[in-house]
């Protein structure tokens, strides 16, 4: 079964060669335009005995009023059939067939610019499977 | 990738732990023996105190998620039904009982998907498939074989048009697989695809090429350069006639990078990858009888370092990076 070859997550793969890829990534990052973190460092982060995120020692809460709110989102894209949930920031043409949200940003009518990016990276199924699979 | 695409809110939705992303790997056997494949098939079926330990990890996590998403991949998961039924059977009642939401998909060859294992998917809410096609039935046959050397592709077919014939609501996500030896009659046939399933929206299709994985036949296969996929995919999708997602990929992050995503293997070992299962930086701990999650948690921060410090030209695939601060030994 072949898995994903565009992530070339490649597990036989010789270490030099991986790190000649990231080498070839850092050197075609230089068009990319990097949003800020909304968090700060990797080391802040672990994840506990039930699963959950801790960042500096606490989970982050769900977003404001998250589940009114998931719900206006729902009613914001009747349209979308995507093949999993999704949640874009406009979700133009996002054809989902499950739960799909507007991000709270979209919602609130912040930055267009990056939220129009998440629609087009959450238009995908958010399943782990998605198209990252055999 | 397109690095500028991710927001804030978005990044930040990746380590909320009102989500939960669980890969589980029901069983790491399977029934074929793709040319390619760099699985080793050495973990059989999840054992008893693994499944236990699942359900009661789900037990623990009731109250406070809002939603849990379950991703069923393998080896082949429909060689462990049972477990596939079983845990999601489970989830259900507890997404029922708290309230959250539960979604679900897998990963499957399509050989065992028949309509009888097709329903009981649906019952246990898997409505979401991915299945690969290696192109035409001659193609697909040398490649995708049975590990008694038989071809699979006559069985799914077959499975994919009964799943067409289905009244159900579901995903099947057809993974087109091409190489640079065959990708003009990949084009062709995807034509016949796109004749077959084009009219039925439950269908979506992506192309990939076949690439060196780290499995034993990785020497014969042909490097794919980066512009020559752009421009087969193109043409692929242009002799096909199937209709061309939208910005494909644009700012994909993988689910390695995010936080609240973890692959539990079917020997109750955790990852982050479903690709470097053999590889130590993608062995990140353990799940316990009780559902207690035990884990390295420098490993961990490597896989979702792109994603927390915004290194995003490596959130679509962390693992060099995961690699190279292994081999600095300190991030």
């Amino acid at each position: 079964m072949s898995r994903d070859p565009k992530r070339e997550g490649d597990a036989g793969v010789s270490r030099r060669g991986l790190l000649g890829k990231a080498a070839l990534a850092v050197g075609a990052a230089t068009s990319a335009v990097a949003a800020r973190s909304a968090l700060a460092r990797s080391s802040d982060v672990v994840i506990d005995s039930a699963g959950r995120v801790l960042i500096d020692g606490a989970a982050l809460p769900p977003p404001e009023d998250g589940l009114k709110e998931a719900r206006v989102r729902n009613r914001d894209n009747t349209s979308c059939t995507n093949s999993g949930g999704c949640g874009g920031g406009t979700n133009t043409g996002c054809n989902n067939t499950k739960g799909c949200v507007k991000s709270p940003t979209a919602v609130r009518g912040n930055d267009m610019r990056q939220s129009t990016g998440t629609g087009a990276k959450t238009n995908t199924n958010t399943s782990g499977g998605g198209k990252s699979r055999k | 990738m397109s690095a500028a695409m991710i927001s804030q809110s978005e990044q930040l939705r990746h380590f909320r732990s009102n989500y939960l992303n669980l890969i589980l790997l029901p069983t790491e056997s399977c029934n074929f023996r793709c040319t390619y494949c760099y699985e080793t098939f050495e973990h059989k079926k999840m054992p008893r105190h693994v499944v236990t330990g699942i359900k009661s990890l789900i037990d623990q996590r009731g109250d406070d998620l809002d939603e849990l998403e379950i991703s069923w991949f393998g080896g082949e998961p429909l060689l462990a039904l049972d477990v596939v039924t079983e845990i999601s059977r489970h989830a259900l009642d507890v997404a029922k009982a708290e309230g959250f939401t539960f979604r679900s998909g897998m990963t499957t060859n399509g050989y065992f998907l028949n309509q009888e294992r097709f329903s009981q998917c649906l019952d246990h809410k898997i409505d979401f498939f991915q299945i690969s096609l290696d192109g035409n039935p001659d193609d697909h046959n040398a490649s995708r074989k049975l590990a008694s050397g038989e071809g699979t592709f006559d069985r799914i077919w077959s499975n994919l048009t009964a799943m067409k014939d289905s009244s159900a609501e579901f995903v099947a996500l057809l993974r087109l697989h091409y190489t640079m030896e065959n990708f003009i009659s990949v084009g062709q046939f995807a034509r016949r695809v796109r004749d077959v399933f084009g009219d039925d929206r439950r269908f979506r299709y992506f192309f990939r090429h076949i690439a060196r994985l780290g499995g034993p036949n990785d020497e014969s296969i042909s490097i794919v350069s980066d512009q020559d996929q752009k421009e087969i995919e193109a043409h692929l999708w242009d002799a096909s006639g199937l209709s061309r997602p939208p910005d494909e990929d644009e700012s994909y992050v993988c689910y390695a990078a995010k936080g609240n995503s973890l692959v539990i293997r079917s020997t109750g070992r955790l990852a982050k990858c479903t690709v470097a299962l053999n590889d130590s930086c993608n062995d990140i701990g353990w799940i316990s009888e009780e559902g207690e999650i035990r884990v390295d948690q420098k490993k961990y921060q490597r896989w979702i370092a792109p994603l927390v410090e915004a290194d995003w030209d490596n959130v679509a695939c962390p693992l060099p990076s995961v690699v190279q601060a292994e081999l600095e030994g300190a991030r």
